[in-house]
């Protein structure tokens, strides 16, 4: 029997829950679920990894190590852009020769970029059957279902201000995030679209003008809420306009195509790309600027090159525009305390700008 | 004109071929004098406080011939930016971003920048024309001049290789010294380690010093950092030939942190040590670990 795990980015597993779901035999393989990020997989990852590695390398490794141990025997790992690219292969030696654990390791990545051929031929452990036009259908399926979670939870990332109950709006959250496990048509994809912003719409009746900030950064910490303190919830339990750009949709779909567009909106700042999504957070700080926007947040996990290389142009940025921007970097050691403290001084320091 | 070159981070190892490059020309070129002490204390006040110490080191060089440019003795500093290397091949990620953040830090200052991406077809080559039409050379000196370049940069190479095969002595103790090039030839890092290290009975090679050929696939099937794969080169290249391997990293290299896992599980047998150097490195805290490794290396002797 075949118990296949991966990693787990916020609520990203259930998207690929999902796929893999349609695509195993279901007679020899199992998938298990990994959990969500919390202090345990912190530290068992913090054991197993090198010192200065970025935190998502260590949030992942402890991740597998948790599934390993709960009784997974096969595990998919991505790769991607910066060191992300080599966490695949070091996990695995770590994984295999340092930990003792004897299991599949599936590594869709190879170069810099996916290998599709060969990710189909290790996949095929799974289901032996599989043929390239089941995958590619469910693919199709899969990135629709992906665009479709992005949609739906950044429309309600970006409206929970508007809300009377907070609670109202999570409750319908949960409940999208249920559905996603279970989807299995584009069909119902779109019912669900209509079906969920029409119910979302309902509760938008409080007008007031909010703060508004911005969350620029890197792609592991502002997608995961736990490895960023739970940042985003408590902006929005505190009635906060929030909004951010990086989504997995956005990374994996749109990133590509709008690279340019990206660097022309910093043209006055960045002549080349400075890798990753440092581009990104310094165009997206001009837009936010630009829209009006009352202060940013800067996030990134301790050593991450591409964003390091943001700062000094985002501190310039902050000098032109006279316009507040808060750096933090997140740990393995985050005080919860520490930050909220600093997140409200900063908003404390918004507010009065306000006033005057 | 005169035209400064920082001697540091990824510029290092390229620099005669930029100075030959400005010579053909009849361009003056002033290259920033090796690390000090106050080129760390100047770049740690500038740089953001999370970056490594290369590139401390670098803000510290970039300082140093700011304060020339307004003293009016340079027209400008160049900081060319080294993107791709071949097919899949990347430079770290802090390469791409020091023309945009030095601009940032000093925005009075005419930096002069190119750009090195094979995925585009810039090669060094093209990049060197570039850089003769942006100062406004004619066109056949600087075509003619990237070719001089490019031929000084291979002969200088070669001339380090050989030096360093030269020095290889099986009648002392060869230590194999793996780290970025910035990082263990810089000239305050060497000071600080490598002097502590070679003696009569220690014969230092560096692994950054080799032939270029790839064989970094038998420690790994696949990397795209250039830098890193350098490394592995070398240390493939050498480690039949040494009896003790040091991983000199700067705090806290991204590249590093995993490479430094490959290589721990390349290295067998031997005595290895790592040592991670910031800019509050202390002088006592290194000889300590050197001596220790040195007396660990001659014990061996005796098993």
């Amino acid at each position: 029997m075949r118990i296949v795990s991966y990693p787990n980015i916020g609520e990203y597993e259930r998207v690929v829950y999902n796929f893999l779901d349609r695509i195993i035999d279901k007679d020899n393989c199992k998938i298990l679920r990994p959990i969500k990020n919390n202090k345990k997989i912190l530290e068992l990852g913090e054991h197993a990894s090198p010192d200065n590695v970025c935190t998502p390398f260590k949030y992942t490794i402890g991740s597998m190590i948790n599934s390993l141990e709960n009784g997974a025997n096969v595990i998919i790992q991505l790769g991607g852009g910066c060191r992300f690219g080599y966490y695949a292969q070091v996990q695995e030696k770590i994984l295999k020769d340092d930990l003792n654990y004897d299991f599949t390791f599936i590594n869709l990545y190879h170069g810099n970029k996916i290998d599709f051929v060969g990710a189909l031929k290790r996949i095929k452990i799974l289901n032996p059957n599989l043929s390239i036009n089941k995958v590619l259908k469910e693919l199709y399926l899969t990135l629709e279902l992906l665009k479709f979670t992005d949609y739906i939870t950044t429309y309600i990332r970006d409206n929970s201000c508007y809300v009377d109950d907070i609670n109202e709006i999570k409750k319908i959250e949960k409940e999208i995030l249920e559905d996603v496990l279970n989807i299995s048509s584009i069909k119902e994809i779109k019912a669900k679209k209509e079906e969920y912003k029409a119910k979302i719409d309902n509760l938008l009746t409080n007008k007031e003008k909010k703060l508004k900030i911005g969350i620029v950064g890197e792609l592991y910490s502002l997608m995961d809420p736990f490895s960023s303190c739970y940042l985003e919830n408590d902006l929005i339990e505190k009635g906060y306009k929030i909004k951010r750009y990086t989504t997995a949709s956005y990374l994996l779909l749109d990133k590509h195509k709008s690279e340019k567009k990206v660097l022309k909106q910093a043209q006055n700042y960045l002549r080349y790309k400075i890798g990753a999504d440092g581009t990104e957070s310094v165009a997206h700080t001009l837009e936010l600027i630009n829209e009006g926007y009352d202060g940013v947040i800067h996030i990134k996990p301790f050593g991450c090159t591409p964003e390091i290389n943001a700062m000094p142009i985002l501190k310039k940025i902050s000098e032109d525009y006279s316009f507040p921007i808060m750096f933090y970097t997140f740990d393995t050691l985050n005080s919860d305390t520490g930050f909220q403290t600093r997140v409200e001084a900063f908003i404390d320091m918004l507010e009065m700008r306000e006033k005057k | 004109m005169k035209i400064g070159i920082p001697n540091a981070l990824f510029i290092r190892e390229k620099i005669p071929m930029y100075v030959s490059f400005f010579k053909y020309n009849g361009i003056d070129s002033v290259v920033s004098t090796n690390t000090t002490l106050k080129t760390i204390e100047d770049g740690k006040e500038i740089a953001t406080s999370e970056e490594c110490i290369a590139s401390k080191i670098f803000m510290g060089h970039i300082h140093e011939l700011v304060n020339l440019y307004t003293n009016e003795y340079l027209d400008g500093i160049l900081i060319p930016r080294i993107y791709k290397n071949g097919k899949n091949m990347e430079g770290c990620v802090k390469s791409l971003a020091l023309y945009d953040i030095a601009r940032a830090t000093y925005p009075n200052v005419k930096f002069i920048d190119t750009n090195v991406d094979y995925s585009k077809n810039m090669t060094y080559f093209k990049s060197l024309i570039n850089l003769g039409v942006t100062l406004g050379l004619n066109s056949k000196n600087s075509f003619l001049g990237a070719f001089y370049a490019l031929e000084e940069q291979k002969k200088f190479e070669q001339r380090k290789y050989h030096e360093q095969f030269e020095k290889i002595d099986f009648k002392k103790k060869n230590i194999l010294v793996i780290g970025n090039e910035y990082i263990v030839q810089d000239g305050y890092i060497k000071k600080l380690i490598i002097s502590n290290l070679e003696d009569e009975n220690n014969n230092v090679i560096y692994a950054c010093i080799n032939n270029g050929k790839s064989r970094y696939k038998n420690i790994s099937n696949h990397l795209y950092f250039i830098n890193g794969a350098n490394i592995l080169n070398g240390i493939e290249e050498y480690l039949p030939l040494t009896d003790a391997c040091l991983f000199i990293t700067g705090f806290p290299c991204a590249t590093d942190s995993l490479i430094n896992e490959m290589v721990k599980k390349r290295i067998k047998g031997i005595p290895y040590i790592e040592l991670s150097v910031d800019e509050n490195t202390s002088n006592t805290g290194i000889q300590t670990r050197i001596e220790s490794f040195k007396d660990m290396i001659e014990g061996r002797r005796y098993v």
